[in-house]
Formats: structure tokens, C-alpha cells, sequence
């Protein structure tokens, strides 16, 4: 029992075991890149290509690379907003729920586009990797690649990748995907909205669904369940196999 | 105003006591599915027990939902301490990536509008039959 509080304690520790000012500083220097690159994005009618992420990760490491700061001390420094991404991971249970009675609707066959998204695109990165002979790390670190990244985090660390690694890949792969998404749309003929939506919520979780919400509201809303769906479906088969 | 902030003061509590416990029950019962995905589940039976999702969530969870990307740069930021990995395997990471994901993308297209066609033109009928309903109680 205390062994248990101990292992979530240390998670919390780096709050209050460094300079607060430095916390302060560094906090207030990653909220402010974000909510520029985030102005940035809407700006630029929300390419994916200019995703919040990808631009303030470049801000971010051009910063510490000239003020020649430590990436793990700076990491150490913004430990509170990892720590939040556990309750915010959690609030996804909420479109869930809103999305369920569809779900109930629909039917099975709303989840045969999640089950072969959700199997077909882990399969070929995996298959990929495992040819081209690369570590262990990495090729479970891809098993992940199309669930959203607190859960991809999360499993890669059961099932022996690397979470960082997973929530690398996991967003290039949104990136990608919602990138050609509406290339590959036009390219299939796919009309249905509920077959856009599962596939670019299955495929390229978050950044598909962003991507899904600006082609109309149905096809986000089922791109929420797909990327809800496939999130579990993932998280929970993948250390049932290789945990 | 007041009562808007502390609603979603209190949802945000909440979701946090939720985390809190799924991390909990994940060291504890060493159970192997990610803390937050465990999280997931007791909020959803909680809703479901509900039937509603009450105010002070929602409240908390949309500002999390949307800036979900602020809580995962720490996650992105650690590139940096792999950047040997990223340029030594940079072959097998541009196939796994942007390869697989097109293909895997365009066949789930191609595959969810044939199985998907059938759904479509059944919610067509059943609207159908509901106008042909309006028209005869009209």
C-alpha cells in the first residue's frame, strides 16, 4: 500500500523539488509558444501541416538549443502539464458517452471501419519496421501509431516501447493522415460521412478528427468514435498480447 | 459567472480524483491497461449510471479536450534526447509512417463506404417511413 502511494508520489515530485522560479518561467514560456503556434493554426485555415504540436516543438527545441538549456532539466520544469494530460485523457470518456447512442443505432456495422482501420494501419507499420530490422523499442513503439497519444503513451510503456517514441510517431501519423485525408477521399470516392468520419477518426485520431469536424459535424462526430473507439480497443488488446 | 467557475473548478476536481484513483487501482491490482485508459471506463460508468453528462464536467472537459495539445509537448518535446534514433532509423520511420498510413488510410476508405452503403440507404428508408407517417397523421 505504501509502495503504491510512493510510486505516485514520485510522478508529482518534481513540483515541489525544484526551483519554483525556474518552474514558473519555463510553464509560462511553453504556454506562451503554444498559444502562438495555436493562433498560427487557425490562421493558416488549420493545415495540418502547421499543427500546433509540430510548430511549437520547433520553437521549443530552437529556444533551448540558443539559451543552451537542458531539454530533461526544461522537461523536469513543465512536469505540470504531463501531469495533466492523465485527467484530460480522461475527460474523453465524455464524447464517448455523447456518441454512444449512435453507436447503439448503427450498430455493428459502424465498428467493422474502426476494427479494420484500427488493425490494418498498426499491421503495415509494423510489418514495415519488422522487415527492415530495426529494435524491439521501435517496433513497439509503432504498434501504437493510430491510437490517440495520452493512450499510445500509456500502452507503449506496457507493452516495452518507448512513450516518447509512440507520441512522436503517433502525431506525425495524424499529421500525415489529415494531410492526404482528403486527397485519399476524393481518390476512393468515399461519399459517406460516417465512413470519412470512422476512418480519419481510426487512422489519425485527434488530428483526423480536427481535420474530419472541418468537412461537416456528422463526420466529426463519427470521427470521435473512431478515435474513441479504436483508442480502447488498442490499449486494451495490445498488452493482452504483448505485455 | 461565479457559478460557472466553481462548476467547472469542481468537474476538473473530479476528473482529477478519477486519475488520481485509476493510477491508484494501476499500481495497486497491477492491472496492464494505461491508468488513464482505466479512467476512461469509471467515467463512462459513472455517466452511464447518470444517463446524463452532468454540468460540471462538461465544463472542465471541454477546455482539456481542446487544448489537449498543451498537456502532450513535454511528450514531444523528449525528441530532442532521441535525435540519433530519429537519423539512424529515419528509412524505416518514413516508410512505417508516412507509407502505412496512406495505404492503411485510402483501403479503410475504400472498405468503409461499401460496408457502410447498406447503413446509409437504411437510415434513408427509415426516414422515409417516418415522412410517410407525418403524411398520413397529417
Amino acid at each position: 500500500m505504501t509502495s503504491v502511494w510512493q510510486q505516485i508520489v514520485i510522478q508529482f515530485s518534481p513540483l515541489w523539488s525544484q526551483d519554483d522560479s525556474f518552474m514558473i518561467v519555463c510553464l509560462l514560456v511553453t504556454l506562451g509558444v503554444y498559444l502562438l503556434s495555436r493562433h498560427l493554426y487557425f490562421w493558416l485555415r488549420q493545415n495540418p501541416l502547421f499543427h500546433p504540436l509540430t510548430i511549437s516543438t520547433l520553437i521549443i527545441a530552437s529556444i533551448l538549443h540558443f539559451a543552451a538549456i537542458d531539454v530533461t532539466e526544461f522537461k523536469r520544469g513543465i512536469t505540470l502539464f504531463e501531469l495533466l494530460l492523465g485527467p484530460a485523457t480522461v475527460a474523453l470518456a465524455v464524447p464517448l458517452y455523447n456518441q454512444l447512442s449512435v453507436l447503439r443505432q448503427l450498430g455493428i456495422r459502424v465498428l467493422a471501419p474502426i476494427l479494420i482501420g484500427g488493425s490494418l494501419a498498426p499491421t503495415i507499420a509494423w510489418l514495415s519496421v519488422y522487415l527492415l530490422d530495426t529494435p524491439l523499442q521501435l517496433q513497439m513503439s509503432i504498434l501504437v501509431k493510430s491510437i490517440t497519444t495520452p493512450l499510445a503513451m500509456g500502452t507503449a510503456d506496457i507493452i516495452g516501447g518507448t512513450p516518447e517514441l509512440a507520441a512522436v510517431i503517433v502525431i506525425l501519423t495524424g499529421i500525415v493522415g489529415a494531410t492526404f485525408g482528403p486527397w485519399l477521399i476524393m481518390l476512393t470516392k468515399t461519399d459517406s460521412e460516417y465512413a470519412q468520419g470512422l476512418a480519419l477518426g481510426s487512422v489519425a485520431h485527434v488530428v483526423g478528427t480536427s481535420k474530419a469536424l472541418s468537412i461537416s459535424e456528422t463526420c466529426g462526430a463519427f470521427a470521435t468514435l473512431g478515435l474513441c473507439l479504436n483508442g480502447i480497443f488498442t490499449a486494451l488488446l495490445l498488452p493482452i498480447l504483448f505485455a | 459567472m461565479i457559478k460557472t467557475w466553481v462548476r467547472c473548478i469542481a468537474g476538473f476536481a473530479a476528473l482529477c480524483c478519477i486519475y488520481l484513483i485509476s493510477l491508484f487501482c494501476f499500481y495497486y491490482f497491477e492491472i496492464p491497461l494505461p491508468p488513464a485508459l482505466i479512467g476512461i471506463f469509471m467515467l463512462l460508468i459513472f455517466l452511464l449510471s447518470q444517463r446524463k453528462v452532468p454540468t460540471a464536467i462538461t465544463q472542465s472537459a471541454r477546455p482539456l479536450l481542446a487544448h489537449m495539445a498543451l498537456f502532450l509537448l513535454p511528450a514531444l518535446i523528449s525528441v530532442l534526447l532521441y535525435r540519433d534514433f530519429f537519423v539512424q532509423h529515419y528509412i524505416a520511420l518514413i516508410i512505417a509512417v508516412l507509407l502505412s498510413t496512406i495505404v492503411s488510410l485510402g483501403i479503410t476508405l475504400w472498405l468503409s463506404q461499401r460496408i457502410l452503403l447498406g447503413v446509409k440507404t437504411a437510415d434513408q428508408v427509415t426516414n422515409s417511413i417516418t415522412n410517410e407517417s407525418k403524411d398520413i397523421d397529417q
